[in-house]
Parts: C-alpha cells; sequence; structure tokens
C-alpha cells in the first residue's frame, strides 16, 4: 500500500472530522454543565424567597397599615399650632399679680424626652426674680411653698444645681424646658429657655440618673399667683434606679436671694 | 449499504488517494456526521433551558430584592411610626376639650389618658367613619359593695370625644359621682350621668396603665387588650380607682364597638392565620376575617 501527499490530506480531513467531534462532545458536557449550575441557582433563589416570604409575612400590608398610620397621625400632629394658639392667651390680672399658663407641647427629638412651656405674665411696676434650685427629695413637701435657702442644695446629681436668678422684667415671657437623654439613652439633661434664649444646661453627673416625674402647677386654665407670696412654677424629680432622690424647683419671688445669675448655655 | 469496489477504484484513479483511505473518509463521515448534528441538536436545547432558568432565576431575584426593599421600606416606616406615635399620642393626651381633638384623616380609632383635675380621670378618644357605640364598664374587683354597672353611648361618626370619671368636690373624700362625656360637635348631646356606687370614699382616683398604645381599625380583632381575647372591639382606656383603706377597688374600662365586619392589622392576621383563621387582606393594612366566630375561651 502506497500514500502519497493527497493520502496524507484526506487523512488530516478525518483527523479534523474527529476533533470537530471531540470539541462539539465537550460543548455538550459544558452545557449539560451550565444547565445543572443554574438549576441549583434556581433552587438557591427560590429557597431563598421562601424564607423571605414566610419572615415578612404580608410585607405590602405592613407598609400599607404604617403609612396609612402615619398619614392620619401626621394629621393630628399638625393640629397642634392651633391648640397652642388656643391656650396661649393670657388676660392681665393686674398690679400685684404673675398670670401664668401652660401651653401644650409635644416632644421633637426622635428619642425620649418631653418639652414643656410656661408662659408668664409680668405686670407693669413688678420685677419679680426667677429662681431655680435643687433640694433634696424628703424636703419636697408642699405643692407650692418656696424653698428655704437653707435647703437647696450647692451639690447634687446635676453639674450645674445653682441656685441661680434672673430679674423679669414686666411683660409676657415664656419659659420653655427640655427634658432629654443627652446624648442619647445616656445622661438626663435639663435645659432652660427664657423668651427662646437658653438660660441653663444641667446634665446628670452620672449615667443611669432618670427623671421619675414632671409635676407642676398644672395651670391649664390661666393662673393668677400673688407676686408679694411668689410660688413655686414647676418642680422635676430625678434620681438613680430606687427611686426619687432629688428635685429640681422653679420658682419666683419678689425679692432677690443673691443668688448667681443664670449660666445660659456655659458648662460648670 | 451497497458499496461498489468498482466506483471506489474509479474515483480513487480520479483522485489518486488511496482506496482505503477514501473508505475511512466516507464512513467517517456518514457516521460523523448526523452525530455531530444530534448532538448540536441537544446543545442548542440544553442551552434553551438554562436561558429559561436563568430567565426564571432572575425573576425570582427580583421578587427577593423586592421583598427586601420593602422590608427596608418597613423597617424606616417602623421607626418613624414610633416616633410618630409620641407626639400624636401626647398631642391627643393635650387636648384639654373636645373641641380640641382634630378631625383626623383615616379610619383609625385612637385614645390617650390626658391631665385633667386632681379628683377626676380623662381620656380622649376619636371615632372614624362608620356607626361606633361606647360601652363603659365599672366591674367590682373585690365582688362586693359596688357591684358592676354598664353604660352605653351612641357615638357620632368622624368625632372627637372626652370622657372623664370624676369625683365629687368635697376635698379629703372623693366619692366618684359622675361619668361625662363631651363630644368636638354640636350635634352630639353631652353626657352627665350620676354614678351611683354608695358607701365607697375613693381615695385616689388612679390611672393603670393606657388602654390603647396603638391607633386601631374600628372593629379590629387583637388579642392586644388581653382580657377579652380576640373579641371585635377597640378597648380605648382602663383603669382601677382605688377605694379608702385599699379595698375595695373597681376597674372601669371603656369600649368602642362597631357596626363593621371583624377585622385585624397585619401583625394579628399573622397571629391569626397561624390559630387557623381565615384572613383576606382588603388593603391599606387592614384584614377581613370572613367567617370569624368567638371560640368559648375568647366570648366575653
Amino acid at each position: 500500500m502506497q500514500f502519497n501527499v493527497r493520502d496524507m490530506f484526506a487523512l488530516m480531513f478525518i483527523v479534523a472530522l474527529a476533533a470537530l467531534v471531540v470539541g462539539t462532545m465537550r460543548q455538550h458536557w459544558i452545557a449539560g454543565e451550565e444547565l445543572g449550575e443554574a438549576r441549583s441557582h434556581l433552587d438557591s433563589q427560590r429557597m431563598n424567597l421562601q424564607i423571605l416570604q414566610t419572615r415578612n409575612g404580608n410585607p405590602q400590608a405592613q407598609v400599607d397599615w404604617l403609612k396609612a398610620k402615619a398619614i392620619f397621625k401626621r394629621s393630628g400632629i399638625e393640629h397642634l399650632p392651633t391648640i397652642q394658639e388656643k391656650y396661649s392667651r393670657i388676660e392681665p390680672r393686674g398690679e400685684g399679680f404673675v398670670s401664668i399658663r401652660i401651653i401644650p407641647m409635644i416632644v421633637d427629638a426622635e428619642y425620649d424626652g418631653s418639652n414643656w412651656r410656661m408662659r408668664m405674665l409680668v405686670p407693669e411696676g413688678s420685677e419679680p426674680y426667677l429662681k431655680l434650685g435643687v433640694i433634696d427629695e424628703k424636703f419636697a413637701g408642699f405643692r407650692s411653698i418656696l424653698p428655704a435657702d437653707s435647703l437647696l442644695l450647692d451639690d447634687s446629681f446635676l453639674d450645674n444645681s445653682g441656685p441661680f436668678e434672673i430679674r423679669l422684667t414686666p411683660d409676657i415671657h415664656d419659659i420653655d424646658l427640655a427634658r432629654r437623654k443627652e446624648p442619647k439613652d445616656s445622661l438626663l439633661q435639663y435645659r432652660f429657655s427664657l423668651d427662646g434664649r437658653p438660660i441653663l444646661v444641667s446634665t446628670s453627673e452620672f449615667d443611669g440618673v432618670t427623671s421619675k416625674a414632671t409635676m407642676f402647677t398644672a395651670a391649664y386654665e390661666q393662673i393668677d399667683l400673688p407676686i408679694a407670696r411668689g410660688s413655686v412654677l414647676g418642680k422635676w424629680s430625678f434620681g438613680g434606679s430606687t427611686g426619687p432622690e432629688q428635685r429640681l424647683l422653679l420658682w419666683f419671688d419678689e425679692t432677690s436671694s443673691g443668688f448667681s445669675p443664670f449660666p445660659g448655655e456655659e458648662e460648670p | 449499504m451497497n458499496w461498489d469496489p468498482a466506483a471506489t477504484r474509479w474515483l480513487s484513479l480520479r483522485t489518486g488517494i488511496n482506496p482505503w483511505v477514501l473508505i475511512a473518509i466516507v464512513v467517517s463521515l456518514l457516521v460523523c456526521t448526523p452525530w455531530i448534528l444530534h448532538l448540536r441538536r441537544q446543545i442548542a436545547s440544553l442551552r434553551a433551558q438554562s436561558a429559561a432558568i436563568e430567565a426564571e432565576s432572575q425573576g425570582v431575584h427580583q421578587q427577593s430584592h423586592a421583598l427586601e426593599s420593602l422590608q427596608g421600606q418597613i423597617e424606616g416606616l417602623r421607626a418613624e411610626d414610633e416616633f410618630l406615635d409620641k407626639q400624636f399620642f401626647e398631642l391627643l393626651s393635650s387636648c384639654r376639650s373636645a373641641d380640641d381633638i382634630p378631625d383626623l384623616d383615616g379610619d383609625f380609632i385612637a385614645s390617650a389618658l390626658s391631665s385633667t383635675a386632681s379628683n377626676s380621670i380623662a381620656t380622649n378618644f376619636y371615632v372614624p367613619q362608620g356607626e361606633h357605640r361606647l360601652e363603659i364598664e365599672f366591674l367590682d374587683a373585690s365582688g362586693q359593695k359596688a357591684g358592676t354597672q354598664r353604660f352605653e353611648f351612641d357615638l357620632l361618626p368622624k368625632t372627637g370625644y372626652r370622657l372623664v370619671i370624676r369625683g365629687d368636690k368635697e376635698p379629703g373624700a372623693t366619692e366618684l359621682d359622675r361619668i361625662e362625656l363631651t363630644a368636638g360637635s354640636e350635634e352630639f348631646e353631652d353626657v352627665s350621668h350620676p354614678l351611683a356606687f354608695e358607701g365607697i370614699d375613693f381615695v385616689t382616683l388612679r390611672s393603670w396603665g393606657p388602654g390603647l398604645e396603638d391607633v386601631a381599625f374600628p372593629g379590629e380583632v387583637s388579642d392586644r387588650w388581653s382580657t377579652q381575647q380576640y373579641a371585635p372591639g377597640v378597648l380605648i382606656t382602663r383603669y382601677g380607682l382605688q377605694a379608702r383603706g385599699g379595698t375595695p377597688s373597681l376597674r372601669v374600662s371603656a369600649w368602642v364597638r362597631s357596626k363593621t365586619p371583624p377585622c385585624a392589622n397585619p401583625n394579628d392576621a399573622d397571629r391569626l392565620g397561624l390559630f387557623g383563621h381565615k384572613t383576606v387582606y382588603v388593603g391599606g393594612g387592614k384584614f377581613g376575617l370572613p367567617g370569624f366566630q368567638l371560640t368559648p375561651s375568647n366570648k366575653e
């Protein structure tokens, strides 16, 4: 048997054909593998979806519900200025009387806290002193009796416990108190402002001091207080985990006690 | 196959290729061509299947993704809801008369305890569109003197109300005196109903916590209001009245019952579903409860 160049070409053709067969078989095998992979990928995706579905119940219903509630609540919150307006009017009672009333407030920060505002009318011819100090809870006693100077603590759970005083001019004044945990969930902070100007920032000296109650002269209607007698305007209890131990008092009095002026936003 | 050696010989002579090689070429072609074609068809079909599965995975993935983004949205909305709750209930609580309670935009009942004079307890609440009725129950916790008294009042829709349980004015001896219901609508005739619990001097009128911590759909079925599990109706307030010396004490609870099919919020619907109740989503976050029956254990 003799082979010439043409035979060689013919044999090469056969080899090429064989290579084509092998290549096609390889492609076939790869396509099979890819299909298997796609199937297992789909299975894992389905399982993932199922887990999400069982975890969430009907998430669209949750979204609808939360949105409907938000609209409902907002429609109420928007009404605040109307209520504030209604309860902020204050009629002069005449000489010798300070008139007060509490204006409805709601919390404005996204964490534990509360806002309180008292509007106060000081009549012409009077310049009483607004005072603040801390007393021991056991001397808290009666509602409106002014604390004796000897009872005031110069060292309390708060870094700025006074006592402080400021002379009020004859005018309408707004006294604001924002009670907060500052930073969030940490130190108890009282922030007092007079006519929008901060007059005192007092922060608990350590973690875990909690405010226990907010009590104040409940002036839902206008209350007229004789200047000569003075009166407690607000009181806020605070303490450790066992119960209220100290009390922050805000009051007014006709005469000066010689206390330091309110420090503003300064640190002690 | 009929193979003609003469033809091969002729072709071999014409091409100058060894006849055996020619035979090999012919045989290879005859065998390989259909096989390759068959494999190609299979490959195409496998690839088509893969593509279909890929597309399906893509769809499933998108569904998961949509769920996850909804979940993210839910978490955001929940955080917002918590904050709005605080503001909203402070607002409702700071309304000092029924006139102050605004007309609210939605199908919810809301209530909050409100500050008032020291010898009384006030609850502010709002009812939306629909037919509602207020039920107030005084339950004697000790089962002795006071007995049980029940009052029912029809309510106007889309109106705010203030419910006050008042003691008498005498200092030191506060006797439970009357129940007052006022509305922020002139069409409503204010109610002032005397209470007859003789011989009981209530030293303190003490609240035992808020009745409703979230807004609720009228006719909502929920286990939030513990004692009457899964009874349709919304508890708007519940508190205790402590008598002198500690006993006896009265438990006061007030419910809004609405003429509407029982329904549930998404959280309760999930739980009711687990207990085998049928739930149907009707929109706005509300689930209908077709065929809902009170079981003996949760009947009033």
